[in-house]
């Protein structure tokens, strides 16, 4: 597959993050809200994901999410929009039905997890320096959520932590690499699987 | 002589229908916190309740006489309502106070020092008050042959018991919400087996008052949510750290995420 010359998707997701929190006045509408999503404002799952509490929050989350995204966009891996889409709606999903306590939601970090462990999921599978670096990263990601997850929820700059969103985004990020993989190889001739 | 025996017998049969109360244990919540006052008047403040709410749960300290709640079944029971409350969003913690830490007729004294210790903005205690009763009926005649104490269920119980719960803010000494929780058992025992029976009795009584009370806990949680929505003047509601959840990506994840992408465009320059 072609890469495409910008990583549009990306640079849309961060730009849109970037505008939400410019305007605050956006943030009621769309932050993850227990009791309005309970109501039957279900776009609170998805767009949760966008909202930040602080420039800290929203710079970290971007940045990370802007490397990984565009790592992706510009190489030829595919179901980028696909995975950003399903993370941030499984996040959403998540959260409500297994941390009740969590009230308010925001932040876009699960979904540059399900990016970050994407990129290295498509990357491990190839040979060479570049797949073992891939590899690495991998097993430090799997070792920080594993320790996020023991930790349980830690107080940061005015919220908590919630490990549950990492969690759901590296799954999110194993369940579409596998539809790739599988989806990919009955398809194509060996020699045109990427990194074999 | 045969008139004496007719009276004889009926004073049996009419003293083994009367009703006395065996045994009656309670303790109040209102005497735990007006001690010295014989017409509790109060000016409670405007609680603030700062969510996610820290919550302890406590027994109103007293003697528990012949109530078969020892120390370790009143912390099972408080466990399960600690619970119920843990289920709830704005809850962030709940404590159990163990008995020791609360003094009879403590006030509100005692309370703002279980504040200090454990860090509970909220009290939920429990109260209790169980009396059982005990008849004997037609079948206690057999007693007379000394083998019927041992065999025959002629003693009737009754087990009233009631469990209650009133949820207090500490700092403005408002009550918030009361539930309680009821219960009525019935059961017939011998002679001999009386007291093992009232004690079983008990402990069934204060399982089912806590199941009773849980359930109503749930209506009027229900309740003072909507009143706190309903009347903002009555409940100041602010929201602190803890209710507020985000995902944020680390410094070291960041550093990692540097480096990959840092060696991916070095191998592929390469």
């Amino acid at each position: 597959m072609k890469a495409l010359p910008l990583p549009v998707w990306t640079l849309g997701i961060c730009a849109i993050a970037g505008l939400v929190f410019a305007v605050p006045q956006l943030q009621p509408v769309l932050v993850y809200n227990r009791e309005a999503i309970g109501n039957g404002e279900l776009w609170r799952l998805l767009t949760g994901n966008l909202v930040h509490f602080s420039p800290e929050h929203v710079l970290k989350d971007v940045l990370a999410l802007l490397v990984a995204g565009a790592m992706i966009e510009m190489r030829p891996y595919r179901h980028f929009a696909l995975l950003c889409i399903t993370s941030a709606t499984l996040i959403g999903t998540a959260l409500y039905a297994a941390e009740t306590g969590v009230l308010i939601y925001g932040g876009l970090s699960g979904v540059a997890i399900a990016a970050v462990a994407y990129l290295c999921l498509q990357g491990a599978t190839g040979r060479g320096a570049y797949g073992r670096v891939c590899q690495v990263v991998l097993l430090v990601l799997v070792a920080k959520i594993m320790i996020e997850l023991s930790s349980g929820m830690q107080a940061s700059a005015g919220f908590v932590l919630v490990p549950i969103s990492h969690v759901v985004g590296a799954l999110t990020a194993l369940a579409v690499f596998a539809m790739t993989r599988a989806a990919r190889f009955p398809l194509l001739p060996r020699s045109r699987i990427p990194g074999v | 002589m045969r008139h004496f025996v007719y009276v004889l017998l009926l004073c049996l049969v009419v003293g083994g229908c009367a009703t006395k109360p065996q045994s009656h244990t309670a303790t109040s919540a209102v005497e735990f916190l007006y001690p010295n006052e014989r017409e509790p008047v109060v000016a409670p403040g405007v609680p603030v309740l700062a969510l996610p709410l820290r919550v302890g749960i406590a027994f109103v300290p007293g003697n528990t006489g012949n109530l078969a709640l020892t120390e370790k079944k009143k912390n099972d029971l408080l466990d399960e309502v600690a619970n119920h409350f843990r289920k709830l969003p704005f809850v962030k913690s709940i404590e159990v106070i163990p008995s020791a830490y609360l003094r009879p007729r403590g006030s509100f004294a005692n309370l703002e020092q279980i504040h200090t210790m454990y860090g509970v903005d909220v009290i939920a205690l429990v109260s209790y008050d169980q009396a059982q009763f005990t008849d004997q009926g037609l079948l206690s005649l057999t007693y007379w042959t000394i083998v019927g104490a041992y065999v025959v269920k002629g003693q009737k119980n009754d087990t009233h018991t009631m469990l209650d719960t009133v949820v207090y803010d500490i700092k403005s000494r408002k009550l918030l919400f009361r539930a309680p929780g009821l219960s009525e058992v019935k059961a017939r025992s011998t002679l001999v087996n009386m007291s093992e029976q009232l004690r079983a009795n008990s402990e069934a009584g204060v399982a089912q008052a806590t199941t009773d009370m849980i359930g109503n806990l749930d209506t009027q949680l229900v309740g003072f949510q909507a009143k706190v929505k309903e009347r903002p003047e009555e409940f100041r509601v602010v929201r602190t750290e803890g209710y507020r959840g985000g995902g944020a990506v680390d410094l070291w994840l960041l550093a990692l995420l540097g480096a990959a992408a840092g060696a991916g465009a070095w191998l592929r320059r390469k």
